[in-house]
C-alpha cells in the first residue's frame, strides 16, 4: 500500500478517526494491527522478518536493563548480530557473493559459483532495523529504560507511518508519545493534514513528473544528446529530494493527525553552502544515527586528522552501502566522504560567516556575503549533481559513459525528438520552480506557508483546496513506488 | 485551539470547495478536449468517435508505424484508417473496438499482435488512462478502464482524475489546435533506416527487440481473455477480423507462447492468422528497419502490400 494510492487514503481514513473513538487503552492496538496490515499489503510473508527481530531486540532490550553490568554486551551483541545479519542476509549477501564470483572468474580459479539469494529485499529493511538498533543501544547506554509493554515496543519499530522509509526515530522521542494518549488536538491534525497535502504534492506532481524524463533518459544514456543528458543530471537531484522529503512529509503528517510528532527529515537540503551543510540537511535522522552510533563511537573527531579522515571515510562508506548494495552506492559514498574531508582540512582558511545557510539565516544578507555564499552553494549542488549520477545510474559503467559523454565535445548538443514532449519539460521545470522558491521562503521566512497558514480563515481553506486541485490536475498517478522504499 | 465543531465544518468546506472547483474545472476540460481535432487525443477522439472507415488498423505502435491504409485502400479496395497508438496494447484495441462497434460497422479489422501480447508484464492497465478523459461519455471504454484498479469507479467520480496530466495539452490546444503531426489516416512514418543511423544509436535501436523472458512467459489469462473478448465481439458485428504478426529484425526462430496461443485461438474460431516474424523478405534487412521491432516507411510500405495481396489471397 503506497502512500500515493487510493488505498492508502482509505485505509488513512479509516485509522485516524478510529484512533480517536476508541479508548486510549487500546490506541496502540489500532496501530499494530493497522500497521501490520499496512507492511502485509506488500509482501505478507516479510512480516515474520519483522517480528523475528522484533522479538530478539524485545528480549535482548529487557535483558539488558536487568543483567549484570558485565552480561549487558553480550545481549547487545545478540541483538546487533540479529539486525545487522537480517541485512546482511537480505540486502548484501548476494553483492558480496557475486563481487567474489566475479573475483574468482577474474583471477581464472576454477569453483562453483557461490548462490546467490533469491529472495526479494523485505521493504524497508535498513529503516527499520536501524530504527530497532537504535533502541538496544540507547538501553546498554543507559539513556532508555526497556520497554515492557511487548505491543508498544512492537509498535515503536513498526508504527505505519515511517515503517518503510523512515524518518529513523530515537526511542526516546518516539516510545513516550506511544505511551501517552491524547485527546484530539484539532489544530495538530490540521497542521498534519497540511504536512500531507503538501507531501503528496513534492511527490506526485514534482517527482513522478520529473522521473518520466529522468527514466526515459537513464534508460538509455548512450543515445542521447549532451543537453539530454545534462537535463536528466539536473532534474535527478529534485527527483530524489522531492520523491523522499514528500514521503517524509506524508509519513511526519499522518503521524501528526494521531498527535505524534516525528523528528524532521530534511531542510532545504539544496541550499547547503559546503557538502557537510548537504548533510545536516539531507535525510537528517540518517545522518543522525551515523553520527550518534557510528562516527563519535569511533572517536568522531578527537583523535586527530588522520583519524577524524579516516572514521568520516568509513561512515559515509558504510552510509553508501545502506543505500544498496552495489558498486554505484560505493562510489557515491566514497565520492561524499572525499569532499567532506576536504573540506574539514580546508576549514581554517574559511572564515565561519562565509556560508550559504549564514548569510540566509542572518536574515540581512550583506551585499558581498550573498553572491560569494551563492558561488559556494553553486559549486555544492554541481558537486551533488555529479555524485547523484553514480547514485541513480543502473551500474558504474553506464556513471562513468554518462559522464564521458556529457564532458565530450563529439556527444551531440541536442537531438530535436528529445524535446518533443514540450509539456512534459514545461511541468518540470515548473515544479522545480516551485520547489526552489518554497526552500528559499522557507530559509527566508521560516516555516510558515504564506497561504496554507494565512492568518485569515477562508485564504487558507482556498488554499488547501487550490493544492489538491493542483494534484488532481497534474499528479502522476501511476502507483510509482518511492524510490527509498527499494532501501 | 479548535473545537470539534469548528474542524469538521471546515473539512465540510473544503469538501463542498472541492466538489465545486471539480465541476467547474472538470467540465470546462470536458468541453475543451472533445473540441480537440488534432495531434495524440485528437487522433483518438477520432477513431472512437468520427472514424466511418470501413477498415481499421488496431494495435501498438508497431500497427501505427507498420501500416499504410493508402496502400490498405487502394488493394483492397476499403476505406482504411490507423487507429494504433504507441505503447498500448490489446486493452487499449479491445477499448476502441468495443466504443467503434457501439456507432458503426467496420467490415474488417485488422490487429497487429505483439509477439510478446500475452505476456503478464504486458497487462498495465497504467497505460489506458489516455482512455479516461472517455470514461463518462463511453461505458463500453468505462467497463474496460474499472479494470485498472478496485477503485477506479470511485476515482473517475473526479472530473479533474479524468483529465489528470492533459490540462496543460488541453489549454495548449484550446488556444492554437494546429496540425503538428505527420500522420496519414493515423499511419505515422518513420523515414531513417539503420544503415544511415550512428553506430551508438544502431546498437541502442537494435538492443530493445522481443528476446527474453516475454516471449517465453506463459500467458497471462486477462490478456487473452481480452484478446478472446475482441474475437467474439468483431465476429457478433460480422466484423472480419485478421490477427497480424508485422516482421521483426531478429526472426523469432522458435516462434513465441503469445504466437502459439494466438495462433490456437484463431485457428478454432476460423480468424485469419498472419505471422511474418520469420519472413525472410524483412528480417535483418537493414535498410527496412528503424529499429529491432518497427519498420521504416520503406520496409512498412513493402509489408503493407505485401500484407494486402496475402489477406486478399486468403480472401
Amino acid at each position: 500500500m503506497l502512500f500515493n494510492s487510493f488505498s492508502f487514503l482509505l485505509f488513512f481514513g479509516i485509522v485516524t478517526p478510529l484512533y480517536y473513538l476508541i479508548g486510549y487503552r487500546w490506541r496502540w492496538l489500532l496501530l499494530l494491527i493497522a500497521s501490520c496490515y499496512f507492511y502485509a499489503s506488500f509482501i505478507p510473508a516479510y512480516l515474520l522478518v519483522l517480528f523475528t527481530i522484533i522479538g530478539i531486540d524485545y528480549i535482548a532490550g529487557r535483558c539488558i536493563d536487568s543483567a549484570p553490568r558485565k552480561q549487558r554486551k553480550a545481549f547487545l551483541v545478540l541483538s546487533l548480530t540479529a539486525n545487522l545479519g537480517a541485512l546482511s542476509l537480505f540486502k548484501y549477501y548476494n553483492f558480496f557473493i557475486d563481487t567474489f564470483n566475479h573475483l574468482l572468474s577474474l583471477a581464472h580459479i576454477q569453483t562453483f559459483p557461490f548462490p546467490l539469494w533469491r529472495l526479494a529485499l523485505p521493504l524497508g529493511l535498513s529503516f527499520h532495523t536501524f530504527q530497532a538498533m537504535s533502541y538496544t543501544i540507547e538501553v546498554y547506554k543507559g539513556r532508555q529504560k526497556a520497554e515492557r509493554h511487548l505491543g508498544l515496543y512492537a509498535l515503536y519499530v513498526m508504527f505505519y507511518p515511517q515503517l518503510v522509509a523512515g524518518p529513523i526515530e530515537r526511542p526516546a522521542e518516539l516510545l513516550p508519545q506511544l505511551h501517552n494518549g491524547q485527546p484530539p488536538d484539532y489544530d495538530g491534525i490540521a497542521e498534519g493534514l497540511k504536512k500531507m497535502l503538501i507531501g503528496f504534492f513534492m511527490k506526485v506532481v514534482v517527482a513522478d513528473r520529473l522521473g518520466i524524463y529522468v527514466n526515459y533518459i537513464y534508460h538509455d544514456p548512450e543515445i542521447h544528446s549532451r543537453l539530454a543528458l545534462l537535463l536528466a543530471v539536473f532534474f535527478f537531484p529534485f527527483q530524489i529530494y522531492c520523491d523522499f522529503a514528500g514521503y517524509s512529509l506524508i509519513a511526519i503528517g499522518a503521524a501528526k493527525t494521531m498527535g505524534i510528532t516525528l523528528a524532521p527529515n530534511f531542510r532545504q537540503p539544496y541550499l547547503a553552502a559546503s557538502v557537510r551543510d548537504f548533510w545536516r540537511r539531507w535525510h537528517m535522522t540518517l545522518t543522525r544515527w551515523f553520527r550518534d552510533y557510528l562516527y563519535i563511537p569511533m572517536g568522531g573527531s578527537r583523535l586527530g586528522t588522520i583519524r577524524t579522515c579516516f572514521n568520516l571515510l568509513v561512515v559515509f562508506l558504510l552510509s553508501g552501502l545502506w543505500h544498496g548494495a552495489a558498486w554505484t552506492f560505493v562510489i557515491w559514498g566514497l565520492l561524499h566522504a572525499g569532499i567532506v574531508i576536504l573540506e574539514s582540512l580546508t576549514d581554517h582558511w574559511k572564515s565561519p560567516p562565509y556560508t550559504f545557510g549564514r548569510a540566509l539565516n542572518t536574515g540581512r544578507p550583506r551585499s558581498l556575503l550573498l553572491p560569494f555564499a551563492m558561488f559556494r552553494g553553486l559549486m555544492t549542488f554541481t558537486f551533488l549533481c555529479l555524485t547523484w549520477i553514480f547514485f541513480r545510474a543502473a551500474n558504474v559503467t553506464q556513471a562513468v559513459m554518462m559522464i564521458r559523454r556529457i564532458l565530450s565535445p563529439l556527444t551531440p548538443w541536442q537531438r530535436p525528438e528529445e524535446f518533443r514532449e514540450r509539456v512534459l519539460l514545461l511541468c518540470c521545470f515548473m515544479g522545480i520552480a516551485c520547489i526552489i522558491g518554497a526552500d528559499i521562503k522557507t530559509a527566508f521566512f521560516g516555516e510558515k506557508h504564506v497561504l496554507l497558514d494565512h492568518r485569515r480563515a477562508g485564504v487558507r481553506l482556498a488554499a488547501c483546496i487550490a493544492l489538491i486541485v493542483l494534484i488532481l490536475l497534474f499528479g502522476v498517478f501511476n502507483a510509482s513506488q518511492f524510490i527509498y522504499f527499494q532501501f | 485551539m479548535q473545537s470539534a465543531r469548528k474542524f469538521i465544518g471546515k473539512l465540510v468546506i473544503i469538501a463542498a470547495g472541492l466538489l465545486l472547483a471539480d465541476q467547474l474545472i472538470g467540465r470546462w476540460l470536458a468541453h475543451a478536449y472533445a473540441r480537440i481535432t488534432h495531434g495524440e487525443q485528437g487522433h483518438i477522439t477520432f477513431v472512437i468517435d468520427s472514424t466511418t472507415a470501413p477498415l481499421l488498423v488496431l494495435g501498438s505502435s508497431r500497427a501505427v508505424h507498420q501500416y499504410v491504409p493508402d496502400i490498405l485502400t487502394d488493394s483492397l479496395h476499403l476505406a482504411c484508417y490507423n487507429a494504433g497508438k504507441d505503447g498500448q496494447g490489446l486493452f487499449y484495441s479491445q477499448a476502441i473496438v468495443t466504443a467503434v462497434l457501439k456507432r458503426y460497422q467496420p467490415k474488417a479489422l485488422i490487429l497487429d499482435l505483439l509477439p510478446t501480447a500475452f505476456a503478464p508484464e504486458e497487462s498495465d492497465f497504467n497505460q489506458l488512462a489516455i482512455l479516461l478523459p472517455y470514461y463518462h461519455t463511453h461505458p463500453g471504454i468505462a467497463s474496460i478502464l474499472d479494470q485498472r484498479g478496485p477503485w477506479e469507479s470511485v476515482k473517475t467520480l473526479s472530473y479533474l482524475y479524468c483529465y489528470n496530466s492533459l490540462s496543460l495539452q488541453i489549454f495548449k490546444r484550446s488556444i492554437a489546435d494546429t496540425e503538428d503531426d505527420s500522420t496519414n489516416h493515423g499511419y505515422n512514418p518513420k523515414f531513417m533506416s539503420l544503415p544511415a543511423m550512428p553506430a551508438v544509436i544502431r546498437k541502442a535501436a537494435l538492443a530493445d527487440d522481443f528476446s527474453g523472458a516475454g516471449l517465453s512467459a506463459t500467458p497471462d489469462t486477462t490478456i487473452v481473455a481480452a484478446f478472446q473478448q475482441l474475437i467474439a465481439l468483431a465476429s457478433q458485428h460480422g466484423c472480419r477480423l485478421a490477427v497480424i504478426v508485422s516482421p521483426v529484425y531478429f526472426p523469432l526462430t522458435t516462434g513465441s507462447s503469445t504466437i502459439h496461443t494466438a495462433a490456437d485461438i484463431c485457428r478454432r474460431q476460423h480468424i485469419t492468422f498472419l505471422d511474418y516474424s520469420r519472413s525472410p523478405d524483412f528480417c535483418r534487412h537493414d535498410s527496412l528497419f528503424y529499429d529491432a521491432t518497427h519498420l521504416n516507411d520503406s520496409g512498412a510500405r513493402k509489408f503493407t502490400r505485401l500484407l494486402s495481396a496475402d489477406l486478399h489471397n486468403s480472401e
